[in-house]
């Protein structure tokens, strides 16, 4: 035999010999530099968001207490004002001096002098409590002073401060100790009888002060009205737990790279990507949910949480163990179809063709973490409309799949993402309007039709095919609002 | 065992890119594509099974710390037989087992029939060269398997051109004695039989 060609039967034997042998990847992972934790990073990043949104609501929601603030202080600005500018307080007279002073002077308390002498007149806007109480302290003041004046008054052109004066010692040093005595007072004032339980309420306010037009501008005033009850007052935070039922598809799509050339060239993606739609059949997906909701304003809210979400996608097939070469193509990996001994490949030495004599299921199981913008329209106490949108974030904790190979024999099987790198995580738009009912001032349960659109392939290796996956059902939450 | 289709859907490119990168689950998926290859090889190489899944490992570990010295273009897979190989030399070289006859002494005259050796399996053909002293192994592995010129050989070795091709020589004078023998047990095994 010449030399060569036994060479040559050595090469070709042993050249692609790849006996089986033990597992030494641990050994050898652990012998690798530690890999980067990538999680942490995800971590860091989602943590990040999360600050920010935060951060941007509590802004909202201090900006907007800020604006109530400063609303309430000039409802009180307008409020006092025209107490400062009526008649009664205009000129100091030596009797009743000291007490126009005191009576300015506690209502600077409230407003700065400025304010008070520049302020138009206007009539006080309804505030609730904070008026009433204003409303009856000034009306004190004026009885007060009208006791020690009379009813001769004219109006002051400026804030006149009261001149010391020697007879009045030091009592003047101790203002509040020349207020007149609490039942002169009362002899003047008309009490709230029990039929007019507003302390301001004044039946007949030209017969009390005859000659004064401020008192009968309060006296006209319409009777104060309940304050409604403002947004904040309930409290803007809600959490509540949700589940859905979806109808769930996964579209097969072209790579938009395949990687290998000559896989290509064979036509191989494309009848794979055809076989992969045929076998598609419409699954299921359910979750369950953790919701935050915070509503900074009254038609509009923000919501998140977590979810689980398990996902099924159905695949139907027929299984030809005649191989059509117009179907099959080269073997691209070696452990295809001879390798089903080890495990994870079904029909390795069949044909996969499109059909329903057989069927597989695939498993997906995941966290998702959504993030909604809503809006709220009020049909009635009761009864609200919400529209929401927004996107999620979706990882896949767990998998178990069946695929069509490359080449279109076997079925792979990979369980677990260990085994199956390919899977990615993926963002997905989503979005429903719904109806909410309103329990009562805490609990509120919405139905909401919703869908949601991978906007990834969950395939990370996508040069073969690229699945998205829609969804199209029904959400049930149901929140308690946190004002205790 | 590894698994069968760990790296469906990956191209080469990705897993070398996620190699380059440290990433656990592309360094996994490699060693589950080219373990058995590179075992292969260790096998013609080692004297002992164990010995050659230890160096198997080693050449993992080496193959993912110096993965950056990898240029795209040519066959990762040849590049990869080529660092098992360089490794297994080492290994060898450094252990000083090599023993090599500095004497060339011609091509032995055999006469075998091809189609008695076709019969042979691969783990057959490798048991035979295992058998092989150490020197004629290396050398008759990297020539006749690997397809290294005698040239090629000497440097790789430290030895003399004529050394790699005497040793070869030998090596076969010893393998086609121990072809004859494993056929003839194998004739005498199908006359008993029948």
């Amino acid at each position: 035999m010449p030399e060569h060609d036994m060479e040559d039967i050595f090469r070709e034997k042993l050249n692609d010999f790849a006996p089986n042998h033990k597992d030494r990847w641990e050994q050898i992972a652990n012998a690798l530099p530690p890999e980067e934790n990538r999680r942490r990073g995800l971590w860091i990043w989602f943590t990040g968001i999360g600050a920010c949104i935060v951060l941007g609501l509590v802004g909202i929601n201090q900006l907007q207490q800020s604006n109530l603030t400063d609303l309430q202080s000039n409802e009180k600005k307008k409020l006092v004002s025209p107490v400062i500018e009526t008649p009664i307080l205009s000129e100091p007279k030596e009797d009743g001096a000291i007490s126009e002073f005191h009576a300015v002077s506690e209502i600077n308390t409230i407003d700065n002098t400025k304010e008070i002498n520049q302020s138009p007149i206007s009539l006080p806007l309804q505030f609730g409590k904070e008026k009433n109480q204003s409303n009856h302290n000034t009306e004190n003041k004026i009885l007060r002073k009208e006791n020690n004046e009379g009813s001769g008054n004219k109006a002051p052109s400026q804030f006149i401060p009261p001149a010391p004066q020697a007879n009045t010692g030091s009592e003047t040093e101790e203002p509040q100790e020349q207020q007149a005595p609490e039942e002169e007072i009362l002899d003047i004032k008309t009490p709230p009888t029990p039929e007019t339980e507003e302390p301001n309420a004044i039946e007949n306010p030209s017969e009390a002060l005859p000659h004064d037009g401020f008192r009968e501008a309060v006296g006209t005033q319409p009777k104060p009205e309940p304050q409604p009850k403002l947004e904040h007052q309930t409290h803007p935070w809600s959490f509540g737990i949700g589940a859905g039922a979806f109808y769930s598809t996964f579209a097969q799509k072209m790579p938009k790279n395949p990687g290998n050339s000559f896989i290509e060239k064979q036509g191989m993606v494309a009848r794979n990507r055809d076989l992969r739609e045929s076998m598609e059949q419409a699954g299921s997906s359910f979750t369950q949910s953790l919701w935050v909701e915070y509503k900074p304003f009254e038609h509009w809210s923000f919501s998140s949480g977590i979810s689980m979400v398990q996902s099924t996608q159905n695949l139907s097939f027929n299984v030809q163990n005649v191989f059509d070469d117009s179907i099959r193509g080269p073997q691209d990996f070696p452990e295809s179809g001879s390798a089903a001994a080890g495990g994870h490949y079904l029909f390795a030495n069949d044909s996969i063709l499109p059909g329903n004599n057989a069927t597989a299921t695939n498993k997906y199981y995941a966290r998702e973490i959504p993030l909604y913008i809503n809006y709220h329209y009020a049909l009635n106490e009761k009864l609200s409309l919400q529209a929401s949108i927004g996107i999620s974030y979706r990882w896949v904790r767990s998998a178990s799949v069946f695929m069509a190979d490359i080449d279109n024999v076997g079925i792979l099987r990979l369980d677990g993402p260990e085994n199956y790198p390919g899977i990615r995580s993926t963002f997905h738009f989503q979005g429903g309007v719904g109806l909410n009912y309103r329990f009562n001032d805490y609990f509120n349960i919405q139905a909401m039709p919703s869908m949601s659109y991978s906007m990834q392939s969950n395939i990370r290796f996508s040069q073969y095919v690229q699945q998205y996956q829609r969804q199209w059902g029904m959400q049930l939450k149901l929140t308690r609002n946190l004002d205790f | 065992m590894p698994q069968p289709g760990y790296y469906i859907g990956m191209t080469e490119e990705e897993l070398i890119e996620g190699c380059k990168n440290n990433k656990r689950q592309y360094q996994e998926a490699l060693y589950r594509k080219y373990s058995r290859k590179i075992y292969g090889i260790c096998l013609r190489y080692a004297n002992s099974d164990m010995e050659a899944e230890d160096t198997m490992q080693e050449i993992f570990i080496k193959l993912f710390t110096k993965i950056d010295k990898y240029k795209p273009g040519g066959s990762f897979e040849a590049w990869i037989k080529r660092v098992s190989i360089n490794y297994a030399i080492e290994v060898y070289r450094k252990s000083k087992r090599l023993v090599f006859i500095e004497s060339y002494e011609g091509t032995h005259e055999t006469s075998f029939d091809s189609s008695s050796i076709q019969k042979l399996s691969a783990e057959e053909i490798t048991g035979l060269i295992n058998q092989l002293p150490e020197g004629y192994r290396m050398v008759f592995n990297l020539f006749a398997v690997e397809g290294y010129t005698h040239k090629d050989i000497a440097e790789l070795m430290g030895i003399s051109e004529g050394t790699s091709k005497s040793q070869f020589s030998r090596a076969k004078g010893h393998l086609v004695k121990m072809l004859a023998d494993q056929l003839d047990i194998r004739k005498e095994d199908s006359n008993a039989r029948a």
